[in-house]
């Protein structure tokens, strides 16, 4: 681990620039009084590196900060419908309160979008008592439900049992003001169906990593459906930099480097309608607490899965631990890291069947056969079946090699479909295989699902979704000899 | 010599070690040697935390990505493990980690 944090180090620190001087700057003990650096009064805090803030400039770095991002990526309207998900801890709490800020009348050219607030119990996945998550959900609730805007709950095993919407035009919706009072939390015992699929799910999910990955595509999933049904055309989200910078390095040692712009930027549109902005994400978790101790902003801590668990648990949180235990030194790694990732860009794709069907990021598996995708399926593949025969070399399913127990593909099952290809087709659902269900998502949701022994534990409206997907590749691949190629048409 | 009496707090999940207890008045025993944050640190470990102490500390100082405030301030102000401790102090910890 020593040797990987000498090269990470460098590779995160050193400027690219020829002649500079690379080393960065250590963190160096404060001996005397600090004064506030721009209006010289007792300061506060120290950040970005090794300014001094009293409490009143701090309040206007932070809130011209959040202004300034918000402002400058000119996504936000006036009037827009946004929906907030709020979290419970210190970042969305600390958002919460910038957005009432922002909003009410003291503000200075107050902020004019109209939010809506969502909170997700995510209690099945420790297999938390009912009695702890409906404590949970009611703190949490009452402090959404004193800043006045429509409140939501959702539980995460909701996402098991989420109905695919054909994309309908959201912009005529309206956003009705609906309280989601306390006395509904009752609605938490509706999903216990719901709740046994997504617990047989997780347990299926051998490492914490996975699981870790599932829980955050649900989320997505279910924020997403929320607003689309309630007419929302922006999500915002309470990720800081340092939480980011973590998931940037977790991107990359999962498989989704592909996607570290996406998951990173102030704006994700990786769904066609509605765009995720992260506000807060220049701000460090640092400023966040200070932020919320200067003005008593609650917040409530839920636990986990990896809530007290040991370091190299999950890749995430072997990752946050060296990202924090870096900066405590060299306070200028966090926003090194971002910078970086600012600097990469995700090709966005245009139609939907070209999203993963999990993590909806753009699919970075549909690549010729000669890239290094294949390369690595190949090599997986010859070292698992025991006998070998060329043959087993193709982009569908049937393994050749002899007997082998580790070969964990399927034969191709006959489908009853009609062969229509646009949903109206009403026969009987075959088993989808594992290879179809591979074909439709990105390289680190494949790496999810390797553990997964039964690909039909997933949720119903991904499963739908590839289905659907593998029609139309068996209706066009149909018809293709009726088409008229453009290339060749005599003029 | 008098007992120091100050006022602890965890938070932001660091609670979950000190028996979900948010908020301690303990009083520090008189001692020859003055209580600076690093004592403090030790005498906590002895006394307060209930399990798991690498979590809350690394070494002689608290574990990376753990804030500490002296009276609403930022500990890297005060001189950080050398800030003498005085009566009726307010010192909060807040867990900035994802996993408390």
């Amino acid at each position: 681990m020593s040797t990987i944090n000498i090269e990470l180090y460098y590779f995160i620190m050193c400027s690219v620039q020829e002649g500079e001087d690379v080393s960065p700057a250590r963190k160096e003990k404060i001996v005397e009084e600090r004064t506030c650096m721009k209006c010289e009064k007792k300061a506060v805090l120290v950040t970005r590196v090794n300014d001094a803030f009293c409490k009143e400039c701090f309040m206007v770095y932070v809130t011209h900060k959040f202004r300034a991002a918000i402002g400058k990526s000119k996504l936000i309207r006036d009037g827009e419908s946004v929906l907030v998900g709020v979290s419970g801890g210190q970042a969305s709490s600390c958002l919460l309160h910038l957005i009432q800020e922002g909003l009410s009348g003291r503000a200075h050219k107050k902020l004019r979008f109209k939010p809506g607030l969502v909170f997700i119990d995510e209690g099945a996945t420790i297999g938390m008592s009912a009695e702890e998550r409906l404590a949970n959900c009611t703190q949490v609730l009452e402090i959404m439900e004193k800043t006045g805007f429509p409140c939501y709950l959702k539980a995460l095993e909701q996402a098991m049992e989420l109905e695919r919407e054909a994309v309908t035009n959201t912009a005529d919706q309206t956003v009705t003001a609906s309280m989601t009072s306390v006395e509904d939390l009752t609605k938490l015992h509706r999903y216990d169906k719901a709740e046994e699929e997504l617990r047989a799910l997780m347990d299926s999910l051998k490492s914490v990593s996975a699981k870790e990955d599932l829980i955050k595509s649900l989320r997505q999933k279910i924020l997403m459906d929320l607003a689309l049904k309630k007419g929302y055309s922006k999500v915002m989200l309470g990720d800081c930099s340092t939480r980011l910078a973590v998931r940037l390095l977790t991107d990359i040692a999962q498989g989704r480097g592909a996607h570290v712009a996406m998951d990173t930027a102030f704006a994700d549109n990786r769904c066609n309608d509605i765009t995720i902005v992260r506000p807060i994400r220049d701000f460090s978790s640092k400023e966040v607490a200070m932020f919320n101790i200067l003005n008593n902003v609650p917040s409530v801590f839920i636990p986990r899965i990896t809530t007290k668990a040991a370091d190299s648990v999950s890749i995430e949180h072997l990752t946050e631990r060296f990202v924090t235990g870096l900066q405590a030194e060299y306070p200028s790694t966090t926003s090194n890291i971002m910078r970086t990732g600012e600097k990469l860009h995700t090709e966005k794709k245009s139609s939907s069947e070209n999203q993963c069907a999990i993590c909806q990021a753009p699919l970075d598996t549909d690549v010729p056969p000669s890239s290094a995708l294949s390369a690595v399926r190949f090599s997986e593949t010859m070292s698992r079946c025991s006998s070998v025969t060329l043959s087993i070399f193709s982009t569908d399913t049937a393994c050749g090699g002899g007997g082998d127990k580790t070969c964990q593909s399927e034969g191709q099952k006959e489908s009853e479909c009609c062969g229509r290809g646009d949903g109206s087709c009403q026969s009987k659902e075959s088993k989808l295989t594992r290879d179809e269900v591979e074909s439709a998502l990105c390289y680190a949701c494949r790496l999810l699902i390797k553990d997964l022994g039964d690909v039909s534990k997933l949720p119903k409206h991904i499963l739908d979704d590839i289905s659907q997907r593998q029609r139309r590749t068996k209706m066009k691949s149909e018809i293709e000899d009726f088409l008229l190629d453009p290339s060749n048409t005599p003029d | 010599m008098m007992k120091t009496p100050i006022t602890l707090e965890f938070s932001g999940g660091a609670e979950l070690l000190f028996d979900k207890v948010k908020k301690h008045n303990i009083e520090l025993p008189a001692s020859e040697k003055k209580w600076t944050i690093g004592n403090l640190l030790l005498y906590i470990k002895d006394n307060l935390l209930k399990e798991r102490p690498e979590l809350f500390m690394q070494g002689e100082t608290v574990r990376p990505g753990i804030l500490v405030l002296v009276n609403d301030a930022d500990w890297e102000l005060m001189g950080e493990l050398d800030y003498e401790i005085q009566p009726n102090d307010r010192i909060v910890f807040i867990s900035t980690l994802h996993g408390g």
